[in-house]
């Protein structure tokens, strides 16, 4: 696959605060592209940069193989982290008005406006003004006047900070179609959530740095845990919690006088062993978990901090 | 692009532009409408008169003469009070029946003859009227042309009498200008380019500045440089949009003026009118985009600081700078800090295009002051283009 965006070294110094600290980056063409990171990470940063709305210290960015141009320009979309629509003008007339900035010819504006309006779910509201909008809807603009031209490459900065569930699921549905009708997608946020159920790479970045780079499983098969067995189990003697600590795979077992939680390496049927073994010993037991590694515990294990601290 | 959605901006903004043109109709108006009240005819100084009583204690034929000299006193108008009563005198003034109650003191004659000062006349008036200035020009007009027959020779009642004739031929002051003079058609154009700079800067200001604050706004900025215009580009697109608008709300103004002066809106001299409104109206161009692009941050903010700023310079320039009051009733101090603003010279130019205000028609003082108006205008301009320059380069940083 043809690279899209490519990030070479990126330093950006704010003063003394290094935000880009040598960041890499390698997107590829039709993919949906995750930046996950705490806030402050400096996610935002690095999608200036790579759309020349800041200045970098050091580095190479380059966008379709080139430095980026008004030619270049012309193929990328935008959607801000802050809803930029102006406020004067209705629905139809934002889209319209960004929309014209990339193409002059009016029938064929139209057309593309009519297009993303349907898309987006905002038929109905084209006579709307912004502040007539509810915040999931003013998102949906704010999506809508950056896709309207058909870009090949659509750059998302956290596009559903502050929205609803439903709304929230909305957007995300939209972003899986222009990805499935062929646009290449980078998408930042700091819900994992949302990057893990949307986006076939991520990066994640902490400080400025690449700390991490590949798909959801590669990712996972960066850190020891695999799985996440919790079993609510009052009144567990220490012979039994030794017992369950020596479980095969176990390598980390947390019991606080309700629920016992083991922490696995690898290993088939690990629930199944524990629950056995609980079952023979008699242990009244309550509810029952076995969870999956998530980005969270990749981010949690990479830095020592959750990614929402 | 740009350049069609801020004219698409406008329509937002217009009921701003019409509050405006309303209070603007209404002050040229009424402002005409006292004047044509006050002024039945341009031709002489004939509204104002003081209410007169004398008490000639003297009575000799010297006495007589100047108090028949008073009634002949144009804008004196002479009245009876009974001075046997107590508190006539204080009751006439109270109740405004007379304004200036003259004593004319027993051997005033005699002390006319000699020279003599003290004892000639004494007066109860109400302190610091306009009626005491009008009176005591008169008399003292009197006293003095007397004195100056007795010292030429004259014995005091042929003194009197010459004096009095003398006076008699007053002289008619009538509001002219030095090609043509002062007629009542010039007096609604006069009015008209007198509010032009309070009325321009409330409406360019309430209209521009939010539209720019909206372009110039962080993300919508920003969001627009990401498609392929450049930021020169963008700025351009702009003020042009802006110096259109200008353009059309200068010309509602001039219809609105044409509508409520009869029509008389241009006098001989109307393209020095035009010219310097013009070179006022770039000033509020430049101004707006000066203000807009400093509380350009958020558009909340730039709304608050609208209609606050507008309301300070419009009507704080205003009245220094003699838009609501003649320049000549204003203080020295006053005058010398309103020369560091525009509409001090725009009202000079304008008395002077139209003789007001005791001024003659010269085309250099107007060209001068037109030419302080530009300068201001362009150091506005490149203030605010500079501005912009730092605000981007601190965003890019």
């Amino acid at each position: 696959m043809e690279t899209v965006v490519k990030v070479e070294r990126l330093v950006k110094r704010y003063k003394e605060l290094i935000a880009l600290d040598h960041l890499e980056l390698d997107i590829k063409e039709g993919e949906i592209f995750g930046l996950l990171g705490p806030n402050g990470s400096g996610k935002t940063t690095a999608i200036n940069c790579i759309l020349s709305l800041l200045t970098y210290d050091k580095g190479e960015i380059s966008v379709f193989g080139k430095k980026l141009c008004a030619e270049v320009k012309k193929d990328i979309g935008v959607v801000m982290q802050n809803v930029a629509v102006l406020d004067e003008l209705n629905v139809r007339e934002n889209i319209d008005y960004f929309c014209g900035l990339y193409i002059s010819d009016k029938a064929l504006r139209k057309q593309r406006v009519d297009e993303v309006i349907a898309f987006a779910g905002l038929e109905g509201f084209e006579k709307f003004r912004p502040k007539k909008l509810s915040g999931g809807l003013l998102r949906r603009l704010n999506i809508a006047c950056g896709i309207a031209h058909k870009p090949k490459l659509i750059i998302m900065d956290e596009p559903t900070v502050a929205v609803d569930p439903q709304s929230r699921n909305k957007i995300l549905e939209g972003i899986e179609e222009l990805n499935r009708q062929g646009a290449t997608i980078i998408y930042t946020s700091h819900y994992m959530e949302e990057v893990e159920q949307i986006c076939s790479r991520i990066a994640i970045i902490d400080k400025g740095r690449n700390i991490a780079e590949g798909t959801k499983q590669e990712l996972k098969k960066l850190i020891k845990n695999t799985e996440t067995v919790s079993v609510e189990a009052a009144g567990l003697t220490e012979e039994q919690l030794e017992t369950a600590k020596n479980m095969p795979h176990a390598y980390d077992c947390k019991y606080d006088g309700k629920t016992l939680t083991l922490l696995y390496s690898g290993g088939k049927h690990n629930l199944t062993r524990l629950l056995d073994y609980m079952h023979k010993e008699e242990i009244p037991i309550g509810r029952v978990y076995s969870l999956l590694p998530t980005l969270n515990d990749v981010f949690l294990e990479i830095t020592g901090k959750e990614l929402r601290d | 692009m740009v350049f069609k959605t801020y004219l698409k901006l406008i329509p937002s903004y217009i009921g701003i532009a019409v509050m405006y043109m309303a209070i603007f109709s209404v002050l040229l108006g009424m402002t005409m409408m006292g004047r044509s009240g006050l002024n039945g005819s341009a031709d002489s100084i004939d509204g104002f008169t003081t209410m007169l009583a004398v008490n000639d204690k003297d009575n000799t034929e010297e006495s007589r003469t100047f108090l028949s000299y008073l009634e002949n006193c144009p804008n004196i108008k002479m009245t009876d009070i009974d001075f046997d009563k107590e508190d006539a005198v204080q009751d006439s003034l109270y109740y405004r029946k007379a304004e200036y109650v003259l004593t004319i003191n027993k051997g005033f004659a005699e002390a006319l003859g000699t020279g003599e000062t003290e004892n000639l006349l004494s007066s109860q008036v109400i302190a610091g009227s306009a009626s005491e200035v009008f009176a005591e020009s008169c008399i003292n007009s009197f006293v003095s042309a007397a004195r100056l027959y007795i010292s030429g020779g004259y014995d005091t009642r042929s003194a009197c009498e010459e004096a009095a004739k003398t006076l008699e031929n007053r002289v008619q002051v009538t509001g002219f200008s030095a090609k043509g003079g002062w007629d009542n058609n010039d007096t609604g154009a006069y009015l008209f380019y007198n509010f032009i700079p309070y009325i321009m800067l409330m409406m360019i200001l309430g209209i521009l500045v939010p539209t720019f604050s909206s372009f110039l706004n962080e993300e919508v900025k920003s969001r627009s440089f990401c498609a392929p215009i450049s930021p020169s580009g963008y700025m351009i697109q702009i003020i042009c949009g802006a110096f259109i608008i200008s353009l059309a709300a200068a010309g509602v103004l001039l219809a609105a003026g044409m509508i409520i002066t009869g029509g008389n809106l241009f006098n001989k001299h109307c393209f020095y009118s035009l010219i310097q409104m013009f070179v006022f109206l770039m000033f509020c161009l430049s101004l707006s985009a000066f203000i807009g692009i400093l509380c350009s941050g958020t558009a909340k903010k730039a709304n608050y600081v609208t209609s606050m700023v507008s309301n300070v310079l419009g009507l704080g320039m205003s009245f220094l700078c003699g838009v609501f009051v003649s320049q000549s009733l204003l203080g020295e101090n006053i005058l010398k800090a309103a020369k560091f603003l525009p509409a001090y010279w725009y009202i000079r130019a304008n008395n002077v295009i139209f003789g007001a205000d005791g001024a003659v028609f010269d085309e250099e003082t107007v060209w001068a002051a037109v030419g302080i108006q530009a300068l201001f205008a362009l150091a506005l301009l490149a203030a605010a283009l500079l501005a912009a320059h730092i605000k981007r380069g601190k965003e890019s940083k």
